[in-house]
């Protein structure tokens, strides 16, 4: 009996211990504060706690951005423009883009981090649904069907 | 206790007990992350030091705590733990200051998180007996080893990206059988160094 409650005395002791360190250590270590994220040039800006990614805090104010993996920078959907305040390519990106891709900007959205205010380019959806069309990246057999109002967008 | 003395451990893990080659400790990481010398370079530093300093911090956490309370059989769970909290700890500390070598060597490090041949080296560590700085010689000369084990095979990795592969061979068939080759060859030093 005494070993049980000791077994979880010991275990528990130390699960809580390593817990706060790693949480005094988030605290200090890595806290960026809020940075702005600016999208299109100014079009939209807003700010978000630093430290999550591109990614999310776009979806977060509602700025869709196609990512099938959920984030994970494995479907390498989730392109967008970085031009300011993205850090280095990372390792985990260079599979998906092109050298063209690289030598503009583009990166995984899920794969930048926020550690100071960055400005982004998304690209326009029906950008993104054009781009799928042409380079075949979709299921071709699943029936698509959307209307468009408003003005008239070409190149489908 | 042991009575072998460190450096002999220190080689000794490095050739002829090499974790990864006589061991097979760790094949996960060692097919997926060798197709590059630099990727293959990065990892296996990476898991240098967190096999030191986990092998070590398990080392102090067996013999200090779980000895003297009678609670061995707790081992796993807890080494599994500290490597796990280890590794999450060092991932904030080298964002934070030094970025260049968390861009290096950060993405590797939540797979080293479940790498088996760490927690291997702290189980190993316990069977063998080894004292402090026989755990912290074992691990540097793990670590080392799975270095040299995924660069050679990085290497041949890269060459073999001109050579004509028999198709039914191709990817992960070709790859067993050179770590198997390169096994056998390590059995070469086997005799030069005994461990226990
Ligand atoms: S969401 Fe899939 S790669 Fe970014």
């Amino acid at each position: 009996m005494t070993i049980i409650l000791l077994a979880m005395a010991v275990t528990t002791g130390l699960f809580l211990g390593m817990a706060v360190i790693l949480l005094v250590a988030e605290r200090h270590l890595v806290n960026y504060g809020t940075c702005q994220i600016i999208v299109n040039g100014g079009e939209q800006r807003f700010s978000v706690e630093g430290g999550g990614n591109l990614l999310a805090a776009l979806l977060e104010n509602n700025i869709s951005i196609p990512a099938s993996c959920g984030g994970k920078g494995m479907c390498g959907y989730c392109k967008v423009r970085v031009t300011a305040g993205g850090g280095a390519l990372l390792p985990t990106e260079t599979p998906f883009l092109s050298r063209r891709d690289i030598a503009i900007g583009t990166r995984l959205a899920c794969q930048v981090k926020i550690r100071q205010d960055v400005s982004v380019n998304v690209p326009d959806f029906l950008d993104v649904i054009s781009d799928m069309v042409r380079t075949g990246t979709f299921d071709k057999h699943a029936k698509w069907r959307f209307s468009i109002k408003g003005e008239e967008h070409e190149g489908f | 206790m042991n009575p072998t003395s460190p450096m002999v451990i220190l080689v000794a893990s490095i050739l002829t007990n090499n974790i990864l080659l006589a061991g097979f400790l760790g094949m996960c990481s060692f097919l997926a992350c060798s197709t590059k010398i630099e990727t293959a370079v990065g990892l296996g530093t990476a898991v240098t030091f967190v096999m030191v300093c986990t092998t070590t911090l398990n080392y102090l956490l067996y013999h200090y705590v779980l000895v003297p309370l009678e609670l061995e059989f707790l081992a796993f769970i807890l080494f599994i733990a500290v490597i796990a909290g280890f590794v999450q700890l060092v991932e904030m500390v080298m964002e934070r200051f030094s970025p260049k070598l968390y861009h290096a060597l950060g993405i590797f490090l939540p797979l080293i998180t479940v790498n088996c041949a760490i927690l291997g080296a702290a189980l190993f560590m316990v069977i063998r007996n080894y004292n402090g700085i026989q755990s912290a010689a074992f691990g540097l000369g793990g670590g080392l080893g799975f270095l040299l084990a995924i660069v050679l095979m990085a290497g041949l990795r890269e060459k073999m990206g001109y050579s004509n592969v028999p198709a039914p061979l191709r990817g992960t068939a070709v790859l067993m059988l050179i770590t198997g080759v390169i096994a056998m060859t390590f059995m070469g030093f086997a005799g030069m160094i005994t461990m226990q």
